[in-house]
């Protein structure tokens, strides 16, 4: 075997080793989820005895299930277009701002997401208290954006490094104010990076459980705490179908994003 | 056709922190103008068109158009076209769209709009591509629709910041001589900047030498090249051969001697002498016989190059000291081959003296 074949056989080893380690971590609870779903029993079981919609139509019948789902769309959209904002400003701020601070002000806005949610949980949840926020839907959405913005800072961002800034330049030279030139040039230039921003600050706030447990209150039940609660008390196989329905709603998000990011139809020269 | 506006830099200044990108620098350029600013990288000639253009706040001093103080003006209420490098063309929206920006930022009714736009695309002769999209047209065709964005709103006063600098060669002259035609058909002042001094030379009315933050010389390209004020606009503009002098004497009516430092006598006009003199390499005679000329040397050939319509040749006449001398076609009667011995001679009239 030569070096070459040695390094493709390497490379083709590695890439299948990693496709069972997708597979095995990433893809099987997934199906195991969806499986149960579908279970005839009483309790959840795996593998399934018996295909039945009955836990399906069991979470249908129960109106805290979409009590919780329209609290976490509602919290979700709020997040998103709140965090739209400030990660639109923070990354003008840093990509065309002054040099000196730039790197320090991009550090902290992205160290959220690194932190562990716990610690901003534990940081936040006296603090709403205090504000007498606790439990309220302002705090939770706080707390979201607080997760959810460095996400769109960073699609924002890279939006604005992949255009030339001689873009605005020209466009206030030819006449428009700071806002036109915002309006007219950085928000169809940024639109796309922006709109995948948001659909992912979205998706985070959407199956964000700690920070609900800590910032949420009976009145603004979002669905992964709905889905912790059942989850201590009744281990039903409706956890499971509802599970299943909130992956069917993130693979449609998924999906809007990859479209999205589809690279522009290049126009015949 | 439009009124050119004139424009005045009044000790006009940039520094940042302890860098200094613009020297105090005053000049004026006339109604009409075309006026260049050339200078390589870093000279601070792109510093000097940003406070025109508004996007550089100076340090120190004032800019005026027309007389107006505009130094604190918000750039889109200066009323300013701006050609840039790289087009600026908006990638989202159509030809004609683009042309329209600066109308619909203006608030024109729709038919107006249209109307000059249409107007536009025929000065740059590029009517009928207005539904087209940028990336679908070539270089040359993009600079041209910024150039009918820039000027479609009749701006008194034109940048152009190396509007050609994207483009190849032969693109690039033919471009050189649509745009001298664009001047004379739109009349407004035009501020160019360049790092290229064919292309300064060829379309500018004036020429400001720009050099580590100030302007160095300001003048007509013929003017700037007979006459260089110092030794970097004389090797700047074209070539030079430069010679660093030891001292001078006068010798006859007007007339100086001179030692340089390789002990070479040199006969100059004039009546003072400086630091360096030069001679430009097509004022040079060369030729097997002695040239007859008021400095006149023996060489050799040490290397000959053929460009278009002359010859360049490298002369070494004394050790140390190689000449560059450029012959045209027409004189080439008798060839000369590498390594032959010859005779070069210059007159004094064609000496200039320089300041370092």
């Amino acid at each position: 075997m030569t070096a070459d074949g040695l390094t493709r056989g390497l490379a083709r080893g590695g890439s299948a080793m990693l496709l069972t380690l997708f597979t095995a971590f990433l893809l099987a609870p997934i199906i195991v989820v969806v499986l149960m779903s579908f279970t005839n029993q009483l309790y959840l079981t795996f593998p399934p005895t018996g295909f039945a919609t009955r836990w399906y139509k069991a979470a249908w019948n129960e109106t805290a299930w979409f009590d919780a789902s329209w609290n976490s769309i509602q919290i979700g959209a709020a997040t998103a277009v709140l965090s739209m904002i400030l990660g639109t400003l923070s990354a003008l701020a840093v990509t065309r701002g002054g040099t000196r601070w730039t790197r320090w002000v991009a550090s902290l806005v992205i160290a959220p997401m690194m932190l562990p949610h716990i610690i901003i949980a534990i940081g936040l949840y006296p603090t709403m208290l205090d504000l007498k926020l606790s439990g309220t839907y302002i705090a939770v959405i706080l707390g979201h954006t607080v997760v959810a913005m460095p996400l769109v800072f960073t699609t924002v961002s890279a939006a604005l490094r992949g255009y030339d800034p001689a873009l605005e330049f020209a466009a206030r030279t030819l006449g428009a104010d700071g806002w036109q030139a915002f309006r007219h040039v950085t928000l169809p230039m940024i639109g796309g990076g922006l709109a995948v921003g948001g659909i992912f600050a979205f998706a985070v706030s959407f199956d964000e459980l700690m920070l609900a447990l800590f910032l949420a209150g009976p009145r603004t039940e979002t669905l992964p705490r709905l889905l912790w609660e059942h989850l201590q008390q009744t281990i039903t196989p409706v956890i499971a179908a509802v599970a299943t329905l909130v992956l069917l709603f993130t693979l449609v998000l998924m999906g809007a994003v990859l479209q999205l990011r589809r690279p522009e139809a290049e126009p015949a020269s | 056709m439009t009124r050119g506006a004139s424009l005045e830099f009044d000790r006009v200044s940039k520094t940042y922190g302890a860098v200094t990108a613009l020297q105090p620098t005053s000049m004026t350029v006339r109604p009409g103008e075309f006026f260049a600013l050339l200078g390589p990288s870093g000279s601070g000639k792109s510093t000097l068109l940003g406070t025109i253009a508004g996007f550089v706040a100076p340090s120190g001093g004032c800019v005026l158009v027309d007389g107006a103080d505009i130094t604190a003006m918000p750039p889109h209420r200066r009323n300013i076209g701006m050609v840039f490098q790289n087009y600026a063309l908006f990638p989202y929206l159509t030809v004609a769209q683009n042309i329209a920006f600066p109308l619909k930022m203006r608030r024109l009714p729709k038919s107006e709009i249209a109307a000059r736009v249409d107007r536009a695309l025929e000065m740059v002769r590029l009517g009928g591509f207005g539904p087209r999209m940028p990336a679908q047209l070539s270089g040359g065709q993009q600079q041209r629709v910024a150039l009918a964005r820039a000027a479609v709103y009749d701006p008194p006063l034109l940048l152009m910041d190396e509007p050609l600098g994207a483009l190849d060669k032969n693109l690039r002259e033919e471009m050189q001589e649509e745009l001298r035609q664009f001047h004379r058909n739109v009349g407004a002042t035009i501020l160019y900047v360049t790092h290229d001094q064919q292309e300064a030379a060829s379309m500018a009315d004036r020429i400001a030498i720009m050099n580590h933050g100030k302007a160095e010389q300001v003048g007509a390209p013929h003017e700037v090249y007979e006459r260089p004020g110092n030794s970097f606009v004389a090797r700047f503009l074209g070539e030079a051969n430069m010679f660093r002098l030891r001292r001078g004497w006068p010798d006859g009516p007007g007339r100086l001697r001179c030692e340089t430092e390789e002990s070479l006598n040199l006969l100059a006009c004039g009546a003072t002498s400086a630091a360096l003199a030069c001679v430009r390499p097509e004022d040079i005679v060369i030729g097997p016989a002695p040239t007859g000329r008021e400095n006149c040397f023996a060489g050799r050939v040490t290397d000959l190059v053929q460009v278009a319509g002359s010859v360049r040749y490298r002369v070494a006449v004394a050790p140390g000291c190689t000449l560059i001398v450029r012959a045209s076609a027409e004189r080439r009667a008798v060839v000369l081959a590498k390594d032959d011995a010859v005779h070069v001679g210059w007159d004094a009239a064609d000496m200039r003296f320089l300041s370092e």
